[in-house]
């Protein structure tokens, strides 16, 4: 540390006037000019008391230009994954110790086909086309009970006007930076939740605003899935080669009316669930067990699918464990656990979800569950039951 | 020929005879040799049936020597010694309360099994084993990307 002595019978510049009269000038110009910059921040030049207000659903002005460019950046993405041509390997990574997917992704203007790597099996679909898993010879076999979804309202990597418009009703979105994807420059949009958190990064093409990698985050912050092209060529003449789109319609989409008409007749199918999901469609398919109605949902970024069907769950069940999932006993699928089943009040019910570990909780509590009786009163009733048997 | 005293004898011997068949048959036994060694000869093989009966009235020893004779080893000398004192515990006894005993056992929880089965419910509609493959395809259709890997469908890589 460094201590400066005044000399002997000088003054110091506390005491002279000159100098005193410079240091107050310059404070006052100060507090003028942060006066000055401290009003303009919040509004009382152009906009008095008004300016003050929050906009955009709760964010301040420059929170909700961010926003605003974000979602014009998303909406941009939406219709170019209906729009642009493009031919990539798609990459999907699912969780801490999660398994690696790879497909090779088709896409015509309208429409869309996937099918998986070479040397496994492989899945394609397009639009009023079947569904159909491509085997070791890379010959299309046909899914059980399958048809041809169209594709144009969600789009790859899960954009799609609907999405993005929910997306900017429950999440903070703004452009935060750039970055590279598969050798192509691409803009990045950060989308956080209202609490603050980092919740998913949007990596979108800078030429074509089509998103080439997503990645997603859970309540903690921790990344739990990426979605990225590891090659992508994107252009006119370059989706050609793809599978052969397939003739029957796999599902078939519930009007309002239809579900209305099932919820009457004593089928489970709720409406909005927590964590801001929203009912984005419904559709119906057939199976060897019966009817299957697919309920999908989103806040804009995750995806439940529920999957109700009439029946009951057999005492076994074959590459699926037991484990407790939010306080209930559920069943998992094998390794992954990214599919949990359970049947209730009739009805067995299948989750599959692209969203944290917190909101598949959040849904599982959300949806009918047996009540255990416990065994006493199970005595009870079976004592009864056979009582009544032998004297009726 | 001369008569000798025949059951009278062994009558004499088990204090059953009156006072006057008595004088009768000592008379004769004072003349008969014949009669005399016959009844020191029935004499001698009751007080040797009175000392085997007193040497057989330990209960134990009864047992083990049965339980010996019937090859069952000690057990049923333990079974004894485990009784009622007075109250012997036979083999046979033992084994027929263990058979009544595990009859009961059985049929209580069988009509326990019974009870509890039959308090269960088993709702309606065909059992259903969850598409789990096509479900995910359906699902990856709705998210537009890569669908999770399909249970049956080799992973491409594992995640570092």
């Amino acid at each position: 540390m460094e201590f400066r002595s005044w000399p002997a019978g000088g003054m110091s510049p506390g005491t002279d006037p000159a100098a005193l009269r410079l240091i107050t000038t310059a404070v006052v110009v100060g507090l003028v000019a942060s006066g000055v910059v401290l009003a303009a921040g919040r509004g009382l030049v152009t906009g008095g008391a008004q300016a003050k207000r929050p906009v955009a659903g709760g964010l301040e002005r420059p929170a909700a230009q961010a926003q605003a460019a974000g979602i014009k950046l998303l909406g941009r993405a939406a219709e170019a994954c209906r729009s642009v041509p493009y031919r990539g390997v798609e990459m999907a990574w699912w969780g801490p110790g999660g398994d690696t997917s790879v497909v090779e992704v088709w896409h015509h203007p309208g429409g869309q086909a996937l099918a998986q790597a070479p040397e496994t099996q492989a899945l394609t679909h397009a639009p009023g086309t079947s569904a159909r898993w491509l085997g070791q010879t890379q010959k299309p076999v046909p899914l059980p009970g399958s048809g041809g979804p169209n594709l144009d309202e969600t789009g790859v990597l899960g954009m799609s006007p609907r999405l993005v418009s929910l997306l900017a009703a429950n999440y903070v979105v703004a452009v935060t930076g750039r970055g590279q994807v598969a050798g192509r420059p691409a803009r990045i949009v950060e989308v956080r939740r209202r609490g603050g958190g980092l919740a998913a990064w949007f990596w979108l093409d800078t030429a074509t605003s089509l998103p080439l990698r997503k990645d997603m985050f859970d309540a903690g912050s921790h990344r739990f899935s990426t979605v990225a092209f590891a090659d992508v060529s994107i252009g006119h003449g370059t989706a050609g080669g793809g599978p052969a789109p397939a003739a029957r319609p796999w599902r078939t989409t519930l009007a309002p009316v239809q579900l209305a008409r099932l919820r009457g007749s004593g089928w489970p199918l709720p409406g909005p669930l927590p964590g801001n999901l929203t009912l984005i469609g419904a559709k119906e398919s057939v199976t060897p067990s019966g009817p299957v109605v697919d309920l999908d949902y989103s806040d804009g970024l995750s995806v439940v699918s529920i999957f109700v069907q009439r029946g009951y769950l057999p005492d076994r069940l074959g590459g699926w464990s037991q484990v407790a999932l939010a306080g209930h006993k559920v069943y998992a699928s094998d390794p992954d656990q990214l599919c949990f089943a359970w049947a209730a009040r009739g009805f067995v019910y299948t989750l599959v979800a692209a969203a944290p570990r917190q909101t598949v909780g959040q849904v599982v509590v959300a949806l009918p569950h047996d009540d255990d009786p416990g065994w006493l009163s199970r005595m009870k009733h079976g004592l009864h039951r056979l009582v009544s048997w032998f004297l009726p | 020929m001369k008569r000798h005293l025949g059951e009278r004898l062994s009558a004499l011997i088990d204090g059953e005879l009156t006072d006057t068949q008595r004088e009768r048959v000592l008379a004769h036994l004072a003349r008969c040799e014949d009669c005399r060694r016959e009844a020191v000869a029935l004499r001698t093989l009751k007080r040797r049936m009175h000392t085997l009966s007193d040497a057989a009235a330990g209960d134990a020893l009864t047992w083990r020597l049965l339980a010996l004779a019937g090859g069952e080893g000690r057990r049923p000398y333990r079974a004894a010694r485990a009784g009622w004192p007075g109250w012997p515990v036979r083999p046979g006894h033992r084994r027929a309360w263990s058979l009544a005993a595990a009859g009961v056992a059985t049929a209580g929880l069988g009509l326990a099994a019974a009870v509890f089965m039959a308090g269960g419910d088993r709702p309606p509609g065909p059992k259903v084993v969850p598409a789990v493959d096509v479900f995910m395809v359906q699902h990856a259709i709705t998210t537009g990307q890569v669908p999770a890997r399909p249970s049956g469908v080799p992973a491409v890589s594992r995640a570092p």
